[in-house]
């Protein structure tokens, strides 16, 4: 056990050297010289070539990449061109948003995805099922920007109950009020998707033979429910784990709509103002974040689960 | 004679998206208190659907169950929810044809039995692990008190075979079904299960009743046969006068395709030729006769009541000429 969790975590080592290459070489195989954006045009050239010495762009590609990869591993990701500020800094704030965000948005839709895929699996075929299937379906297949909108259109237009852009400052209660709009957008998918997968595996469960075995020593529906529940956690957890880990990679669509000051607004920022430093830290944090979520899904699910767990 | 078991006129239709499937029709049995009664068939003849009747597992929208059962006294059809899953387990319990999909897969094979025990004698955890243990060995899987704490996967296929067991008498219960226990095992250690389980039904003065595809194993353990062919029983009696002297074609036809003891060595072993019958309607004929080799027309007429003895019963129109067509078998 201690050795697999071991032998999984070395496996990760080449993956996230990947990925942090290709965050690299984005910018150098982005059309448009890197440096345009902080290099006034009519720059002359001899403040160019200070420029260019002082980003270490004239040594050779690898040393360069060497050399940015010591100082993000130290956690120096340089500075904004736009703000001029650390981008470590930029990116922790919106982490935080984010993270809050995310939070919401998957405590809304995994708590209705398991009651959905519960309630459409025990009645599978009937009209519960049926209508749980579609709202399902809509979650999953719903534009959420768009659905964003009728939101604000709704609830803050119309109604005026919820304020609908920005992160809220002041009071608990008061930046919960800018939350819930953008988290209930948020919620729609993994909503959507955690239905579907827990219904398919509990309805997989309940015909399967060891269930009719387990009502044949004639357990009572909540000891039955205690069995498939304990079977069906590795693959839900497993699909919950990685929407959660979607949601904290943040969408653009959502936050921008909500002017929500997370991740995806601020690559959106960055990716208009050619802010390359910050883009870079962006793309490498989130990026880094996958590869230890994708740890983190397959650690938990050897532990639910003994079968894997002998392998 | 007390019988621990009466089935009566036992129908079963399921309704699928294809139409129904009559799987089992006008079925009759009886077990006597103590003894073992066999259910022999091909596959797809109905005995799995049979047995779960019993206990009635049948997803309960889908099924259309006539007739009626009693086990133990009870009307297993008249019951309740709470009755009726008082009753499975403790009265009567089911002995699975693959321990592997039976047992559930992330639970230790020792608290599955705990739970068992807890769940009818009302116990605590600790004294259901004290029953686990002394059923692990009751149905000798070596070093017991370690395999408590194995998942169904870390067991070989008899030793999961021998905990399903276990797990199956825990609560001591006057009627075992098991559906063909030792189908999914490798030869020679289903002679070993085949014992084990005749040893218990003795130590534990149960009555069982024991699905087999397989002549010899039911001349092993049984003492009355019903053999089942489309969803019917086609004849039913003493285990040592069907095998000795089949009335019925299908019977002959299974004894003329197997193997059992103290056969005689110059038997060829002819196969009965064609497939099963489909369920999609509720056949009023007999099943048999399109592979049958004494079929004429009068076969494709709806059947007439049954030919009855004292003790024996088979269901052909061309009784009793076609009766005492060999092979036999001497038991
Ligand atoms: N839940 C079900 N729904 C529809 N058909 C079923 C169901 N269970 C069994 N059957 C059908 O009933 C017939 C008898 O099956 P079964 O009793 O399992 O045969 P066996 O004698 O091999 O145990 C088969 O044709 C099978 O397809
Ligand atoms: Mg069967």
């Amino acid at each position: 056990m201690f050795l697999y969790i071991c032998r999984r975590i070395v496996y990760t080592i080449p993956i996230a050297l990947a990925v942090a290459v290709v965050c690299f070489s984005l910018v150098h195989l982005a059309p448009g010289d890197p440096l345009s954006a902080v290099i006034p045009a009519d720059a002359p050239a001899e403040v160019v070539e200070r420029i260019i010495q002082a980003y270490g762009m004239d040594r050779p590609l690898p040393v360069q990449f060497f050399a940015w990869l010591g100082r993000a591993v130290q956690g120096d990701l340089g500075f904004s061109v736009a703000t001029g500020r650390p981008v470590t800094q930029e990116i922790g704030r919106a982490l935080g948003y984010t993270f809050v965000l995310s939070l919401a948005a998957a405590a809304i839709g995994f708590l209705f995805g398991i009651l959905f895929g519960t309630l459409a699996a025990f009645f599978q075929g009937r009209w519960s099922d049926k209508l749980v299937t579609g709202i399902a379906l809509f979650g999953v297949s719903v534009p959420h920007y768009w659905l964003g909108l009728l939101l604000v259109i709704i609830f803050s237009v119309q109604l005026d109950w919820l304020p609908s852009l920005g992160g809220g400052s002041g009071s608990w209660i008061n930046r919960a009020r800018y939350l819930v709009l953008p988290a209930i957008t948020m919620s729609f998918i993994p909503m959507g998707i955690v239905t579907r997968t827990v219904r398919s595996t509990v309805a997989d469960l309940l015909g399967s033979e060891f269930v009719t075995s387990l009502r044949a020593r004639g357990l009572g529906s909540s000891r039955i429910a205690n069995h498939v529940a304990k079977n069906a956690a590795p693959t839900v957890l497993a699909v919950m784990g990685l929407q959660f880990g979607y949601l904290l990679g943040g969408s653009i669509l959502v936050e921008t709509v909500f002017s929500w000051p997370g991740t995806g607004y601020l690559l959106n920022t960055a990716i208009f103002q050619r802010d390359i430093p910050l883009l870079q830290g962006i793309i490498l944090t989130l990026s880094m974040f996958f590869v230890a979520l994708n740890l983190l899904v397959d650690l938990l699910q050897t532990l639910f689960d003994p079968r894997v767990r002998r392998n | 004679m007390d019988n621990i078991v009466e089935v009566r006129d036992l129908c079963v239709t399921f309704k699928t998206s294809e139409g129904s499937v009559y799987a089992v029709s006008n079925v009759n049995l009886d077990l006597a208190e103590g003894k073992t009664l066999a259910l022999l068939g091909e596959s797809g003849s109905g005995k799995s659907v049979t047995m779960k009747s019993l206990m009635r597992l049948h997803p309960p929208h889908k099924t259309q169950i006539t007739g009626s059962i009693q086990v133990a006294g009870r009307d297993v059809l008249a019951l309740g929810n709470r009755e009726l899953s008082d009753m499975r387990g403790k009265d009567i319990a089911m002995v699975f044809q693959e321990p592997m999909l039976a047992f559930d897969p992330v639970f230790k094979v020792g608290d599955q039995i705990a739970e068992v025990v807890m769940r009818h004698e009302g116990c605590s955890y600790e004294a259901g692990r004290d029953r686990a243990l002394e059923m692990m060995e009751c149905v000798h899987i070596p070093s017991p008190r370690k395999r408590l704490d194995a998942y169904p996967h870390e067991m070989s296929g008899g030793m999961r075979q021998r905990a399903m067991i276990a797990l199956a008498l825990a609560c001591r219960p006057t009627v075992l079904l098991a559906d063909e226990p030792t189908t999914a095992l490798d030869a020679t250690v289903q002679i070993q299960v085949l014992l084990l389980l005749r040893e218990l039904q003795r130590e534990f003065g149960m009555s069982m009743i024991f699905v087999t595809h397989d002549v010899g194993v039911a001349i092993e353990v049984a003492d009355e046969i019903a053999v089942m062919y489309g969803g019917r029983i086609v004849e039913q009696g003493p285990v040592d006068e069907v095998m000795t002297d089949p009335w019925h074609p299908y019977t002959q036809g299974l004894l003329g395709a197997t193997v059992y003891p103290n056969m005689d060595p110059a038997t060829r072993l002819v196969s009965i030729p064609g497939a099963p019958p489909q369920l999609y309607r509720q056949i009023t004929e007999c099943a048999f006769a399109p592979r049958c080799p004494h079929a004429t027309d009068e076969c494709h007429d709806p059947l007439p009541p049954p030919t009855q003895t004292d003790q024996r019963m088979a269901r052909c129109i061309r009784l009793p000429e076609v009766a005492g067509a060999l092979p036999r078998a001497s038991v």
